[in-house]
């Protein structure tokens, strides 16, 4: 087995490695982990959210998201252009 | 274009994912067929390649054909790898390959003029590829006729990824999620995540990246140079994640998973824990059927660095038929080559790295990155006259 694949297999077991998982100072190292989270849970990247924000799993919570991203997409679009790995 | 196009999301996405859940399962492989096909023949016509490249479906007909003889072990299997290396070149690579040894295209005898690339050529011989090997090394079962077709055409990721494995499509497809409810919350987040990220940011940066030419070089002050080549730098990683979320989304919407591709490139610490997280459907293709074939991290030190070498290469070469593509391979190629040198000869440690040394070994992993880009967005010459600048003033 592939380094990698045993690193996939620590990600699926949920040891997910941080990439600075070998700070030194704990508090920093989860302060990282739960702004990971946090955004990974805001792009739909993971399905849980992070501890302490069980608020962001409301419906009110995710039409106020979906509204945000809306908005932002209509305020962009306008300028918008190809890929760039279609040309790939 | 395709996916920040509303033909993508009303003829295709929101029909075929609707379909899908609709129809019996006998019948589900047949609806991303179907869809997948018109889904390649309407953007070829409209936006790549033209009616030739709307053509180019008999090669997804002829690999699904061709794909039904393959066995454990049998040479058809090679035939086949062959035959899809052969699509590659001759589509992507044909012009680029005979002008360098007759020049220029006026004294290129054998210069296609009407070259044209098929919708994801890249994307899909890739896919072509896996299966040939891993049908040949007894590693996944065939499927049927329309699950192996399905898998080919199946049009969220037909164009540019993420790269699927036939072993985790086909459960997939077979026995997709039936929480419509989850999985429409969850696909569509993800859809407007990565539409936000290529107009608000992606495409925000453009008015950065324009820049990056030999004219506008030239009459820059240099202290704009390095912003441009990181506007770049930002510019592709949001373009392509959010082209990966879309794809991810849509999936999702069919009830199906299909594997991540980034995740949080730019804050590793090394560049081998880069290219563990950039495009990671890609580095795990070139790891699988590149890397390790040539002996990976088992050989003799030096020969180590050279199959790095020569992977990175292939993945340059992959990414365009161009030399600067060539070099922002080897570049990689030599990072890795070097990381991999520096960490041996540092050996393991029993303590941890300080904040400090993390946050150096970061912007070191950063700026090599970044400054790799140059080969990546603008063609040899303008790319050294570029880094000539930046650095020599």
């Amino acid at each position: 087995m592939s380094e990698f694949q045993q690193s996939q297999q620590a990600e699926q077991a949920g040891n997910i490695e941080h990439p600075t998982s070998n700070i030194q100072h704990p508090s920093a190292l989860a302060t990282l982990s739960w702004i990971k989270h946090f955004f990974d849970y805001l792009g739909a990247s993971r399905e849980e959210p992070p501890p302490g924000a069980s608020f962001l799993a409301s419906p009110i919570w995710l039409g106020i998201w979906w509204g945000v991203l809306i908005g932002l997409i209509l305020l962009f679009c306008g300028q918008t252009s190809k890929f760039i790995y279609i040309d790939f | 274009m395709i996916f920040n196009t509303f033909a993508y999301f009303i003829l295709f996405l929101i029909p075929a994912a609707i379909t899908f859940r609709l129809v019996r399962p006998a019948a589900q492989p047949w609806v991303c067929i179907a869809f997948g096909a018109s889904f390649f023949v309407f953007f070829s016509l409209t936006q790549v390649g033209g009616a030739f490249g709307a053509a180019c479906i008999v090669i997804f007909i002829w690999e699904t054909i061709f794909s039904r003889f393959y066995k454990q072990g049998s040479v058809l299997c090679l035939v086949g790898i062959v035959q899809t290396i052969l699509f590659l070149i001759v589509f992507k690579y044909w012009n680029f390959l005979t002008g360098l040894i007759f020049g220029a295209p006026t004294h290129n005898p054998l210069y296609w003029a009407g070259a044209f690339l098929p919708l994801g050529i890249s994307f899909f011989t890739f896919e072509f590829i896996h299966y040939a090997v891993d049908r040949y090394r007894g590693n996944t079962q065939a499927g049927t006729f329309g699950e192996y077709m399905a898998f080919i055409l199946f049009f969220p990721t037909m164009v540019a990824g993420p790269i699927k494995r036939y072993q985790t499509f086909l459960p997939s497809l077979r026995e997709p999620s039936l929480e419509w409810a989850a999985d429409w919350r969850i696909g569509m987040t993800r859809l407007l995540t990565g539409l936000a990220k290529k107009f608000a940011i992606a495409d925000l940066m453009t008015a950065f990246t324009n820049h990056l030419n030999h004219a506008d070089i030239a009459q820059a002050q240099r202290w704009v140079l390095p912003i441009w080549l990181l506007a770049y730098g930002v510019k592709i990683y949001f373009d392509f994640s959010a082209y990966s979320d879309i794809a991810i989304g849509s999936a999702r919407l069919f009830g199906m998973k299909v594997p991540e591709n980034f995740d949080w490139p730019y804050a590793r610490t090394n560049i081998a824990e880069f290219w563990k997280h950039w495009h990671i459907s890609l580095y795990r293709w070139l790891l699988d059927y590149v890397f390790i074939p040539l002996g990976g991290s088992r050989c003799k030190p030096p020969r180590v660095l050279i199959n790095l070498l020569l992977t990175m290469f292939l993945s340059g070469l992959w990414h365009g038929a161009g030399l600067n593509f060539i070099v922002w391979g080897l570049w990689h190629g030599m990072l890795l080559a070097a990381h991999r040198t520096w960490s041996k000869w540092r050996g393991e440690k029993n303590t941890a790295p300080t904040i400090a040394g993390n946050i150096a070994a970061w912007a070191v992993t950063f700026v090599t990155v970044n400054l790799g880009w140059a080969f990546f967005c603008m063609d040899l010459p303008t790319a050294t006259f570029f880094l000539k600048r930046l650095f020599g003033g």
